[in-house]
């Protein structure tokens, strides 16, 4: 089965409403129900609702035909997954090995410091979430940050301010 | 275009000579590169901007014969935004660094069968189909005084010893037009083929070209064929592996963005040599941009029954799935991608049992990098003692490096196997710059090592670099300068290798751990008599105990480190002192009252307030409070803030 | 050739299996003949040489090809499992037998510092429990979560797993004890999977002896009268003279292949059917 071309809505809506479960049928749609289509599944879902609500990994669990506990550990073992909700905004400052030696340190202080939370971690207003990635494969822009999916290269402490300001309550343009 | 379906090579022939036409229409054509590093620094407004100046020039006219289409990365990433522009009759103009405020201009240069005359780099003379072996001279009569002024390609430090096969097409034509990756050869090769070679023909002439895997391993590319080839059971897959997790290299990224049909057609004759009709693409999520390519090409493909059915009337069928990684370096091993393809974690299993007989669902499974799958149709087309002739004895072809770092010129490098570090630091990359001093190189990724610039005479191959404790890898190449300290290079790697780790097996979920503890206590200055005995001893114990070859090649960045640049583990552990002035706990910041000219600037920049001060007095930091981050140095106009 | 003497095996039998028949003994922890073999805790490795090349491979999943030469007891094998046991003892200090296997192969004192809560930890991730609950028993109840050192066995959310049947398979074959489980008021706790199952008594004697969900499955696995699966195993024993027993050791094969590590209740029906 050839998957559907074109990839969901990069516009994450920003609050888990009681449409999810509609929205799961959906992207269960997609694929077909077996349990090859769970890592799929769990990232078209993770770009929708930007994490994994308990409720939706059990319904995706039996749909695909996964044991549970297998679905749990898939669901823990990959970055790109969380289960509890993250931020509007994923800030992704990179760290990879180019990046790192162009002073991604700097950055990631600067950021945590801006947005006063820790790598990790959402800020209280659940704006954004801050996390480091490797990589980016942005190496030759080192350091580079990237916010949902905008890349920002050659970054300097003194810029991240602007631009995260650039993400206020909506989501910036594109 | 429309694209209508091509069933056999004569229709593919038909559409190429149509698409060609096009091409080399005589109208001037502009392209952007917005692959993620154009966009990232402002290729999308260039590309806005260029638009709606030629809109703006067309008004009440008609419509002005500029093609403006986007393309992936030549490889200068270090000068981008760039632009390319074919004044026809003349030649095929860079540009580099471009804003958008150049855009009228470049619109009305190429109108007039000018050259603009800011932001130019360089030019090339021919547009050239590498896979055929010909090319065609963009002149038609004589070449204009200022063309003849723009400095050709092959002149330019950066690009004169580049040889550009797996990125023929990067930069050059529009990733999203299956014409134009067509009408400069593409798909011809897989015609070749499917419809007149059989699959062991095709399984031969991949063996005697050389080819070995891009991704790393440099295992012969055509052995695995053969060996997949024979093996007994259906269905059989292949799978292309674009998870490309060490971080600092990014070529299969350009490849996917730049050139995504070269890896579909890779694939399909690959698919034929060994008799699988499914294909799997796992990209790394990281990489929208190249998902996104990707899928429209496998889209555009299959609209054309270059997938599908009967590819060509050869009766060989073939269908691609693509599936996204997850955040999972472990993924780019692969048992692990072929765990995660079935919906499992990534976790590695022993490889007694070779993936190529029992991979995927337990099936004859074929597994190759990017980079590999894009040289197959080169090989095919232009044959085995071509591809053979460029390269060393046992390094054929050339490699994709993303060479970064600390070097003057940054960016994708493809180069002949052979070719040694110096020319690609130095005479590529340009060295480092002014005022430091190129130290080492570090390549292979958390995999490989760290090489210094002493050796850096060595040729460019899989087994040289293997012999001095790195390995080639998938192609990252890191230049170092003396602001790197190399232990904390051996800590970062190692914390990233601990955070990778899929926990299955204790040497390295417990190794990559306890190696991190003993590295981070020694950049805080905490060092022991006896930790260099005990990270050996680790190492060993990981190399020959670990399931997978992440464990088992983890230990390389700090042997070769240690190997190689002893003195300043020495110096961390026995003089509390760190040579580049990198680990924070071992440097001290402090404001030189002589210099400082009380600006204040530094005061606000930092971020923990250690700083103290009055206007037009010289300013104190708080050693206590400071954190070392560095932000108040930056921030300095005077050059006053010191690191010791 | 297996540490210098020709050996013939079976086709596709590991090393692991060879030596065991040869009373060559490897040692091993997360390996147990119920489940599929892992390879996880590098504890069985041997070398395997051939031409002029070796390598070290885990004796539970390598079978060998003819001509391999195999040493399993050379410096290059105790060095790697004196390792592994050095990173077990520094990662649970508490675990006697860890302690003891480590000594015997010269680990003393482990050279890593122990994390704070090291003294309470037991458990190695071996993973048996993960597989006998999924392949033997079939309920898949356990779950291995996060990936590296944030790697634990656990359940599905840490939370009551439904799935499990409180038969206490996982408790048996875990090799260091690091799980558990406690009766108390007809309940049977699995501490460490968050779970607790309700028992059913004996119709007999009142002993909660089983759970209803254990129950159901061993019938269906097994030819079992409903008044047989009232009773506890003695009090069967006593109201069946002993047929009930010569059916479950015809089927004892298929119902209960993890017979070394069966839940209690089961190991007083065996030692009852003894005789």
């Amino acid at each position: 089965m050839t998957e559907t071309v074109g990839a969901p809505s990069p516009k994450a809506k920003p609050d888990a409403t009681p449409d999810n479960g509609h929205r799961l049928d959906e992207i269960l749609e997609r694929y077909s129900p077996e349990p090859s289509s769970l890592i799929s599944v769990l990232e078209d879902l993770q770009e929708e609702l930007r994490y994994l609500p308990r409720e939706a990994l059990e319904r995706i669990a039996t749909t695909l035909g996964v044991p549970r506990n297998q679905m749990y550990h898939v669901a823990t073992f990959f970055k790109a997954f969380s289960l509890t909700p993250q931020g509007r905004h994923m800030v992704c400052v990179c760290r990879g090995t180019a990046c790192h030696v162009k002073g991604a340190d700097k950055i990631m202080n600067k950021v945590e410091s801006e947005l006063n939370v820790r790598e990790g971690g959402t800020t209280e207003d659940g704006q954004f979430t801050v996390q480091s990635v490797r990589c980016l494969g942005c190496c030759a822009l080192a350091p580079a940050v990237m916010i949902d999916r905008d890349v920002f290269g050659q970054v300097t402490p003194k810029q991240l301010r602007n631009i995260l300001d650039q993400y206020p309550n909506g989501n910036r343009n594109d | 275009m429309a694209i209508e379906t091509i069933d056999t090579p004569r229709q593919l022939a038909t559409v190429r000579s149509a698409a060609r036409k096009v091409l080399l229409n005589g109208h001037p054509r502009i392209s952007v590169g917005t692959a993620t590093c154009g966009l990232a620094t402002g290729a999308q407004k260039v590309l806005d901007a260029l638009y709606a100046c030629r809109a703006e020039l067309q008004l009440g006219q008609s419509p002005i014969p500029i093609s403006i289409s986007e393309t992936g990365c030549n490889g200068a990433c270090f000068l981008e935004p760039l632009v390319d522009v074919v004044l026809p009759g003349q030649a095929r103009i860079t540009y580099g660094n471009v804003q958008p405020e150049d855009a009228a201009g470049l619109i009305e240069a190429a109108c007039a069968g000018t050259v603009y005359g800011k932001r130019i780099i360089g030019r090339i003379d021919k547009e050239e189909f590498l896979v055929e072996g010909t090319s065609r001279n963009y002149r038609r009569g004589k070449l204009a005084d200022e063309v003849k002024e723009v400095p050709r390609y092959a002149a330019l430090p950066f690009f004169r010893d580049q040889v550009h096969l797996a990125m023929r097409n990067c930069g050059i034509i529009d990733p999203t037009s299956l014409d134009e990756y067509i009408a400069k050869g593409g798909y011809a090769a897989a015609a070749k083929a499917l419809t007149e070679m059989t699959p062991d023909q095709v399984v031969d002439e991949v063996t005697r070209s050389g080819l070995r895997g891009r991704g790393g391993g440099g295992f012969p590319t055509g052995r695995k064929w053969a060996t997949c080839r024979k093996a007994p059971g259906e269905p059989k897959f292949v799978i292309c592996n674009a998870d490309e997790g060490d971080p600092g290299a990014y070529m299969d990224r350009s490849v996917i963005e730049g050139d995504p049909h070269s890896v579909i057609e890779g694939m399909i004759i690959g698919s034929y040599a060994v008799g699988a009709h499914i294909g799997y693409i796992y990209v790394r999520q990281e990489y929208p941009l190249a998902v996104k390519r990707i899928r429209l090409a496998l889209k555009q493909a299959e609209e054309a029954g270059l997938l599908g059915e009967n590819i060509f009337c050869s009766g060989h069928s073939f269908t691609i799935r693509i599936n996204r990684g997850a955040g999972a370096f472990v993924c780019g091993e692969s048992t692990a991608l072929m765990a995660s393809l079935e919906g499992r974690v990534g976790e590695p299993r022993a490889k007694y049992i070779h993936t190529v007989e029992h991979g995927l669902w337990n099936m004859p499974s074929c597994l190759n990098n990017v980079e590999t799958w894009n040289n197959v149709p080169v090989v095919i087309a232009r044959g085995a003692d071509w591809y053979a002739s460029i390269g060393t004895q046992g390094s054929k072809g050339t490699k994709v490096f993303s060479l970064v770092g600390k070097a003057n010129r940054v960016g994708l490098v493809e180069v002949p196997m052979g070719i040694t570090l110096r020319q690609v630091v130095e005479d590529i990359g340009g060295g480092v710059p002014e005022g430091e001093s190129l130290k080492a190189v570090q390549t292979g990724g958390p995999s490989g090592g760290c090489i210094p610039a002493e050796l850096f005479d060595t040729p460019v191959d899989y087994e040289s670099l293997t012999a001095l404790g790195s390995m080639m890898g998938s192609g990252g190449m890191i230049v170092m300068d003396s602001r790197t300290c190399m232990v904390d290079v051996a800590r970062y790697f190692l914390s990233f290798l601990k955070e990778e780790s899929c926990g299955k097996c204790v040497p390295c979920r417990e190794g990559t751990s306890r190696m991190l503890q003993i590295l981070t206590r020694i950049c805080e200055g905490k060092g022991r008599a006896g930790d260099i005995d005990l990270l050996h001893d680790i190492a060993q114990g990981m190399i020959d105990g670990s399931l997978c070859a992440l464990g088992g090649s983890a230990p390389n960045p700090v042997l070769s480190t240690l190997k190689y640049f002893a003195e300043e583990y020495r110096a961390h552990i026995e003089e509390r002192r760190c040579p580049a002035k990198v680990c924070r706990a071992l440097i001290t910041y402090s404001i030189n009252p002589e210099v400082c000219t009380g600006c204040m600037l530094c005061l606000r920049a930092c971020p923990v307030k250690a700083i103290t001060g009055e206007r037009k007095k010289p300013h104190i930091i708080d050693k206590l409070a400071c954190t070392k981050c560095g932000l108040c140095a930056d921030t300095c106009r005077s050059n006053a803030i010191e690191v010791a | 050739m297996l540490d210098g003497l020709q050996v013939e095996g079976r086709a596709g039998e590991t090393v692991l299996s060879v030596a065991r028949r040869r009373r060559v003994s490897i040692p091993t922890l997360c390996h147990h003949e119920a489940v599929s073999p892992s390879g996880a805790c590098r504890l069985c490795v041997v070398e395997v040489f051939w031409g002029k090349r070796s390598k070290i491979v885990t004796s539970c999943i390598y079978t060998p090809y003819e001509n391999d030469r195999i040493e399993t007891n050379n410096d290059r094998v105790r060095s790697v499992r004196r390792f592994v046991l050095e990173l077990l003892a520094a990662r649970c200090p508490g675990v006697d037998q860890i302690r003891e296997l480590a000594l015997e192969y010269g680990v003393d004192m482990p050279r890593f510092e122990p994390d704070k809560d090291a003294r309470n930890e037991r458990c190695i991730l071996c993973g048996l429990c993960v597989r006998v609950c999924d392949e033997v028993v079939g309920q898949h109840a356990i779950a291995f979560a996060g990936r590296g050192m944030e790697r634990r066995v656990t359940s599905p959310f840490a939370e009551q797993a439904e799935e499990c049947i409180g038969c206490a398979a996982c408790v048996f074959v875990c090799p260091t004890g690091a799980l558990h489980f406690e009766d108390v008021d007809g309940r049977r706790l699995m501490k460490e999977l968050h779970t607790e199952v309700p028992m059913v008594a004996c119709r007999e004697c009142g002993l909660p002896y089983t759970s209803a969900k254990q129950i159901e499955k061993v019938k269906s696995r097994l030819r079992l009268s409903d008044e047989a699966a009232a009773l506890c195993p003695p009090c069967r024993a006593r109201a069946f003279g002993g047929r009930v027993e010569r059916i479950l050791a015809k089927d004892r094969k298929a119902a209960f292949p993890w017979e070394q590590s069966a839940s209690f209740a089961f190991e007083s029906a065996e030692a009852l059917s003894g005789k």
